[in-house]
């Protein structure tokens, strides 16, 4: 108990539990799908929907407050695992400029369009970029089963290279399986975390 | 709090902090340690204690000076945060220091 790494393991279990309760899955699945059914559907308009869910993240703190608070109670984690979170956003925030960037250049110039979209090994590369930033998401986050998502999402888009299927099929296979499994998670955690009374809830 | 021994001194008894020795409140002290701050409930949850004995061992550690007990307003919602003060984090660092002397160079 009073050697460094158990302080870790304390530190890790606390933090985990934080995100036991699927929130950030849900989020990311239903932003992934809503993100997919754009470019599928209106892919003139898809680099705007990427800007507009960054909405998500204020769903995403709205859920925290309303379910996990009430539930597993409130904590402010270290400096060190704030920096942490701050550093995916801000990848996140610049992934999304990035894409952005992309999506505006393929709508100017439809050769460049083509060259970026349709070449034949874009859905590897977009497999390769998805399953490292899922990775990333797991490391940075010490959320193990962000691995798992990885290795789903670069798997989908390496059998989508093989047999052609649409091309955006990782991405909906993905964002399904986080957006099941976040709800089984939710479910386990209210299950497992009642509400508290109120007066408990403050120590009062 | 007690003074650390000096080099190769075997601590005694009396060397130890009672405050933080009891396991419940060494367990309370070990998550406010590696946390910023946390509620009455997010400490219930992650020791498994009861309200109650929660409660009493928080009194005993903020009596000692340990730990300090925040009421604030989150979102318009009261909280009851606890962190450990400065005092706190000292003593927790030096009773961390004489159990790693204590169990040194012992097999598992």
């Amino acid at each position: 108990m009073t050697n460094n790494s158990k302080l870790q393991e304390i530190e890790r279990k606390a933090f985990i539990s934080y995100h036991g309760d699927g929130i950030l899955d849900i989020c990311i699945g239903s932003a992934l799908l809503v993100m997919a059914f754009f470019i599928w559907l209106l892919p003139e308009f898809w680099f705007f929907v990427i800007g507009g869910l960054i909405g998500w993240i204020s769903l995403y703190t709205g859920a925290k407050k309303l379910i996990t608070a009430p539930r597993l109670g409130y904590v402010e984690f270290s400096s060190v695992r704030r920096r942490r979170i701050q550093n995916i956003m801000i990848a996140g925030v610049l992934m999304l400029v990035v894409f952005n960037i992309l999506g505006v250049l393929a709508i100017i110039n439809p050769i460049i369009g083509i060259f970026i979209f349709e070449s034949a090994f874009t859905i590897l590369i977009v497999g390769i970029i998805g399953a490292f930033v899922l990775a990333l998401i797991g490391t940075m986050l010490n959320i193990r089963r962000f691995y798992s998502y990885s290795v789903v999402f670069l798997g989908v888009a390496v059998v989508t290279f093989f047999i052609p299927l649409i091309l955006l099929l990782p991405l909906i296979v993905v964002s399904i399986v986080m957006l099941v499994y976040g709800l089984f998670l939710l479910y386990q955690f209210v299950q497992m975390y009642p509400k508290e009374a109120r007066g408990e809830v403050t120590g009062a | 709090m007690p003074d650390e021994p000096s080099d190769g001194k075997f601590p005694i008894i009396d060397d130890f902090d009672r405050v933080i020795h009891e396991p419940a409140r060494l367990i309370i002290m070990s998550h406010l340690y590696v946390l910023d701050r946390a509620d009455f409930l997010f400490l219930k949850r992650q020791t498994g204690l009861t309200w109650g004995n929660l409660s009493s061992h928080i009194t005993k550690l903020e009596t000692a000076g340990y730990v300090e007990v925040i009421k604030k307003f989150i979102d318009r919602k009261p909280y009851t945060l606890i962190e450990l003060t400065k005092e706190g984090r000292e003593a927790f660092r030096l009773y961390q220091r004489q159990m790693k002397h204590v169990f040194e160079g012992l097999d598992e």
